[in-house]
């Protein structure tokens, strides 16, 4: 009886000393946040101006400026997704790397633009082009005006023609979205 | 020679004078345990009897000097045997353990009635293996007030009477499962072939579980061994059309008469994709082994056992479940059907979740005769989690939550009986390690922590009569949590920084490294009934207090619940959970037909604290708009009704019926509680035949109303399409339509030891959702399923 007690008592007391913490050694190493892709950087040049070059950052869904857009022009737009490190971004090469899994939509509204896929930009297996390189051309924008972002991740289908070939806004259905971004252009 | 005569001589008298000599031999037999005195025991001295009176008293006048076998017997109890040696009067105190009949009694039929005033449901041995290619969650949901919480289908969780997660302690061969219940997503690490029955405790009152379990307790229990030379076991295979897979069982214990006894078991289960009405879902599919050995000697005075068990579980989660923002939402209710439907695989990819859990055992006791019992457990559990997600690039090899969680528990437990009473009372200790492994490269959900337990317990029965039981329990437990965490410094100085500036450690990067040493002191009492008036009528009435400890995702959260597209945030100064409850339980047999069984159990919870998530913002990222749903204490209660009916039309066929509703409301906000099980009617026939031995039919209906009481929590999304911007609100509330299943099984023995059982679940295929399905949005539930299973006993 006594013996059992004494072993109980060890046991017990085993437990709790290899469970005590032993300071410094213990502290967790912190984590990056290599998922989200923290910043989006939008750069547009004025294919009849090389001079009008506008950047736009985006970081928690908040863009740092709003798009001069003039009527009748087109600008060359491209997209660079950006994941934070300690208190710096670094642009992100697994949406070129991982193409077939990745796609861009852009939505305009109370604008008319219209949405070129590059020549240089990067295309899918599927023969779909991804979107990180377009040109933008402004039949018409307002005050109101807006260009919705999307960076769909492993969409099951993609349609770079939508709504037509020559307006290629882009479509999706399912995966997820990665980056879905409101920038005014005015 | 003269020498030789004489001590002869002398021997001779000897004998001859002992050989006239006789003695009186008298005593007592009672009961070991209670120490009540047995009448009606019969004491055997070599050829002579004799029977013991209401005093539990014998006496044999003239026994000759010599030795005997002494054996007394009592119905119900082990034989006791003993040699004595007959020189001399003798007063002898016999006892006997009283109990052992009872318990084989109640396996051998199967059902486990309580004497005590806990309101308990059992799954019986038969129940459990008609339905035992099922989780641990679905297989519960056929008590009525138990219901599951389900993520997809393979992710299955009990819920009691509107409760589940943290609230309710599942008991796995007596260690309480310490296995990230926190998770809506974490299904139970339970193979259900490893157990013979199964009690549903509805309500607090298990005390000696722990203070957590405010809702209930699942005890899972594998069979009680015979104490005879024997080898005994079965193996079980099962074919599953639905996922296309099976399930293979085999389970083997070998006892002997000086009761040794080892056991052992395992099973292996998989499924490929899951069929819905016309269509499979891609990435549904599942695979689960099991493993479990023990061995000990459960003897009467002492006995000790070592077990353990392991499982491994993967699960493939729909990747049409996996969305990014709350307008991916709007996109599924446009689309109208799932998105990855179809191309049957066996194969389980990202997104899915693989866990492994270990429990290994030492339990011992040791009866003292006017001390009682006393009892010692020491378990050590391992659990592994592993989720994965779809993520980019060289991360999508990596889980994206690895979470290593070792628990250490140990418990003296003291039981004293007496013929009015009885008194339980106990220590326990524990301790947790959770590790998030920061290998994975995305952010913990729950930080690193170690927690500290401790707790006393004490609970006493007293039998005012053979009509009226009651019994008083009062519980104390200390719990501690010392955590790491890092909090955006945005974040921890809005929230936190004023109030704890205690737990600040340092700051890098504009993150802040915090170590949050969190201190609870719970207490918990129940006060409970049991009158039995006769034979055909039987009253319950528990009341009950527990406080249970805040989860560490209550307190700890901070980020975005991917499948759920919602941000959760813990809260520190969350305190000490406190419930108070009460149920009655009324049993009445009446003479209808062949016999008429009825049990109605209305019940009641109320807390100030009831810790509750609640939509406090929104928060905006590049991925969208997000809600955030915080924790917190609310005022809040539930209260319903099960009932059950049993009714025998004839000797063979019967018809059963049960009845759930409950009403959940969050009295501080005037709303309705979320995900409160709506209510359901179950009906089922059955019809048996001696030849073949054990055939059976039934046939079951399940009918599931309409949940019209919920919260509001739908989105106000800003979209933009066709060249307009949108304002629309995302119902993610209304729960979804009534429906109704029908489910059928035959079986019979084909030879003496094989059973053949056949089952048809959702015989129409109707296509329905539940509204405790979480996935409901994206998936509606299985369709047809049949599952044929062959059974060898040994």
């Amino acid at each position: 009886m006594k013996k059992l007690f004494n072993i109980t008592l060890l046991l017990l007391a085993t437990v709790f000393i290899l469970s005590c913490r032993n300071g410094d050694d213990d502290i967790p190493e912190d984590i990056h946040e290599h998922d989200e892709i923290g910043k989006v950087v939008l750069t547009l040049t004025n294919k009849a101006d090389a001079a009008d070059i506008q950047t736009v950052n985006v970081i928690g869904g908040v863009a740092d400026a709003h798009l001069h857009l003039h009527q009748g022009d087109t600008y060359t737009a491209v997209l660079d997704f950006q994941i934070k490190h300690d208190d710096h971004y670094h642009s992100s090469d697994e949406i070129v790397e991982e193409k077939d899994h990745h796609f861009i939509t852009f939505a305009p509204a109370n604008a008319d633009i219209v949405v070129l896929r590059a020549a240089n930009d990067i295309v899918r297996t599927d023969g779909n082009k991804i979107g990180l390189k377009t040109e933008w051309t402004i039949n018409s924008t307002q005050s109101t005006g807006k260009m919705n972002i999307k960076l769909i991740h492993a969409p099951t289908s993609v349609n770079q023609n939508y709504p037509s070939a020559t307006n290629q806004l882009g479509q999706t259905q399912g995966g997820e979205s990665d980056v879905d971004i409101t920038v005014d252009t005015h | 020679m003269k020498l030789i005569y004489s001590v002869l001589l002398i021997l001779c008298g000897f004998a001859i004078t002992n050989a006239q000599k006789t003695y009186t031999v008298a005593g007592t037999v009672q009961d070991f345990h209670d120490k009540t005195m047995l009448e009606n025991a019969v004491v055997k001295i070599g050829d002579f009897i004799a029977n013991t009176n209401k005093k539990g008293e014998f006496s044999f006048k003239n026994i000759p000097a010599g030795n005997y076998q002494l054996i007394a017997k009592h119905a119900l109890c082990d034989d006791y045997t003993e040699n004595v040696g007959v020189n001399r009067d003798l007063h002898l105190a016999i006892t006997l353990e009283h109990h052992t009949g009872d318990i084989e009694t109640v396996t051998i039929h199967g059902s486990h009635k309580t004497k005590g005033s806990v309101i308990m449901r059992t799954l019986d041995k038969t129940e459990i293996e008609r339905n035992s290619t099922e989780n641990l969650g679905n297989l519960l949901s056929k008590i009525s007030g138990v219901t599951a919480l389900k993520t997809g289908n393979n992710i299955s969780k009990p819920v009691i009477h509107g409760l589940y997660g943290s609230r309710i302690a599942i008991v796995n061969n007596g260690v309480k499962m310490a296995e990230q219940e926190w998770g809506v997503e974490h299904a139970p690490n339970v193979d259900v072939n490893d157990f013979e029955h199964i009690d549903v405790v509805k309500g607090a009152s298990a005390l000696k579980y722990g203070s957590d379990a405010v809702g209930g307790a699942v005890v899972l229990e594998p069979a009680v061994l015979p104490k005879r030379d024997t080898i005994m076991g079965n193996i079980k295979l099962s074919g599953i059309s639905n996922g296309r897979g099976g399930e293979i069982s085999a389970n083997a214990a070998k006892t002997w008469t000086n009761q040794w006894f080892v056991k052992t078991g395992g099973s292996y289960k998989k499924l490929g994709d899951l069929y819905i009405p016309h269509h499979t879902l891609q990435n549904t599919g599942a695979e689960i082994n099991s493993f479990n050995f023990s061995f000990g000697n459960h003897g009467f005075m002492q006995g000790f056992d070592v077990s353990y068990s392991g499982i491994n579980q993967e699960f493939g989660i729909f990747k049409g479940a996996h969305l990014g923002n709350n307008v991916d939402f709007r996109n599924v209710f446009k689309f109208g059907q799932p998105y990855y439907l179809d191309n049957f695989s066996y194969d389980i990819v990202n997104p899915k979740q693989e866990v492994e859990h270990h429990i290994a055992k030492l339990s011992a006791y040791k009866r003292f005769e006017n001390f009682g019992k006393l009892s010692f457990q020491y378990s050590f559990q391992l659990n592994r989690r592993k989720e994965f997600d779809i993520r980019r690039g060289e991360l999508n090899e990596l889980p994206s939550m690895d979470l290593r969680l070792i628990t250490h528990s140990a418990s003296l437990t003291h039981l004293l009986e007496r013929g009015n009473w009885s008194l339980e009372s106990g220590l326990s200790a524990g301790f947790q390690d959770n590790y998030p492994n920061p290998a994975t490269k995305a952010r913990r959900l729950i930080p690193d922590y170690y927690k500290y337990d401790a707790g006393a317990f004490s609970v006493f029965k007293y039998k005012f009569s053979s009509t009226l039981n009651a019994e008083a329990g009062a519980r104390y437990d200390f719990s501690r949590y010392d955590a790491y965490k890092y909090y955006d410094a945005k974040d921890w100085n809005e929230k936190f920084a004023s109030r704890y500036p205690q737990f600040f450690v340092q700051e890098v990067d504009s993150r802040i490294l915090t170590r949050p040493i969190l201190d609870y002191h719970n207490f918990s009492a129940n006060l409970g009934f049991n009158y039995k008036p006769d034979n055909n009528f039987e009253f319950k009435l528990n009341f009950a207090r527990a406080d249970r400890t805040p989860n560490p995702a209550e307190l700890f959260s901070d980020g975005l619940h991917h499948s759920a597209a919602i941000i959760e945030e813990g809260d520190l100064s969350i305190q000490k959970e406190t419930v108070y409850n009460a149920n009655l339980s009324m049993i009445g047999k009446f003479n209808v037909l062949k016999g008429l069984h009825v049990e109605v159990n209305p019940y009641y919870m109320i807390s100030d604290s009831f810790i509750n998530q609640v939509p406090t913002g929104i928060e905006s990222s590049n991925r969208g708009v997000f809600p955030v749903w915080s924790y917190q204490q609310i005022k809040a209660r539930i209260f319903g009704i099960d009932a059950d009916a049993e009714l025998n039309i004839l000797d063979n066929l019967k018809w059963n019926t049960s009845f759930s509703a409950l009403k959940g409301d969050d009295l501080t906000h005037d709303e309705p509680l979320i995900l409160m099980m709506p209510a359901n009617l179950r009906n089922a026939v059955e019809f048996k035949l001696n030849i073949p031995k054990n055939f059976y039919v039934r046939l079951e209906n399940e009918s599931v109303f309409r949940q019209k009481r919920f919260p509001i929590r739908n989105q106000n999304l800003d979209f933009i399409e066709d060249g307009t911007t949108f304002n629309e609100e995302l119902d993610l509330s209304t729960p979804p339509s009534a429906y109704t299943l029908f489910n059928a099984s035959v079986g019979a023995d084909l030879f003496k030891n094989l059973n053949l059982n056949f089952r048809i679940n959702n015989i129409f295929n109707t296509e329905y959702r539940e509204y405790l399905n979480r996935l409901r949005y994206f998936m509606p539930e299985s369709g047809r399923n049949f599952i044929v299973t062959l059974k060898y006993n040994f």
